[in-house]
């Protein structure tokens, strides 16, 4: 993970990852993604993971800190490219967590809900989907 | 008069009940969407307390599982029947899905509009409908247009 003190701008060519923590945010049948995952709230702006600088260990032990936080069961990740958010003319910005140095969010979405969906299921069309 | 009141009440329930046990198991059989409802229920179950995603989500309430419930009844018989999920504001999402590049996702508040948006082939669309009571029509097309 990053150092404090450290922490770089996001890069387009980065990858990023949400943590599923409910078990209908992903299609076990084809292991794809769905636009749930994705959408923001409650404020206009989605948490994300950075995978730069971050092991495999240390990207999975933040998903079971977000997963322990309700007592909850963390199913995998959905991985993507920072690139699917900018071209949905979203910004994704580095915002360091004490818990977590490599958080980032996904900003300038739009406030009307089914625009929100549609930059939605275009990102999760493009997420991987990575069992825990 | 009360025997002849008797008579026709008894006659409207008769009526009644030949008319709705047949729809019932109509609804109870494969065409419905009993499945689809028991589906709304664990979402509900599993989603009614806040932060249910680890992100904060907001919880379902219980106005808005009884929209979609209504939503879901009021499919035609055979007529697809969605997977059930739900977004972190609250609402109930239905998703209708053909492949990768074809999959409409509605969701259902209990204020009584539909927020949706698809991916058809290469066209996209996205928009919000008002919904009362039954299934509009657009919804339908939509669903169709997959």
């Amino acid at each position: 993970m990053f150092d404090n003190g450290a922490v770089p701008e996001v890069e387009s060519n980065e990858r990023v990852a949400r943590f599923i923590i409910f078990s209908r945010h992903y299609r076990p049948s084809d292991k794809s993604v769905k636009p749930d995952a994705f959408m923001p709230h409650p404020r206009v702006e989605l948490s994300l993971t950075r995978h730069r600088e971050a092991t495999m260990a240390e990207l999975w032990r933040e998903g079971e800190r977000v997963a322990a936080l309700r007592g909850a069961i963390l199913y995998g990740r959905a991985d993507v490219n920072v690139e699917a958010f900018l071209n949905q003319q979203l910004s994704v910005i580095a915002n360091p967590l004490p818990e977590n140095l490599n958080h980032a969010d996904a900003v300038l979405w739009p406030t009307e809900k089914s625009a929100q969906k549609m930059k939605a299921t275009i990102i999760a069309q493009q997420a991987e989907f990575v069992d825990f | 008069m009360n025997s002849v009141r008797d008579r026709s009440e008894s006659i409207s329930t008769y009526i009644d009940r030949a008319v709705k046990a047949p729809q019932q198991q109509l609804r109870q059989s494969r065409l419905g969407h009993h499945a689809a409802l028991d589906e709304l229920r664990k979402v509900w179950d599993e989603c009614r307390v806040a932060n249910w995603d680890g992100y904060d989500a907001l919880p379902v309430s219980q106005g808005t599982y009884e929209a979609a419930y209504r939503l879901i009844d009021s499919l035609p018989l055979g007529f697809p029947s969605p997977a059930i999920g739900a977004e972190p504001d609250g609402d109930v999402t239905l998703e209708w899905r053909k492949s990768r590049t074809r999959t409409l996702s509605v969701s259902v508040s209990a204020n009584g509009y539909l927020h949706y948006a698809g991916l058809f082939g290469l066209g996209q669309r996205y928009g919000t409908l008002s919904h009362f009571a039954d299934a509009p029509e657009e919804l339908i097309r939509l669903v169709q247009d997959l």
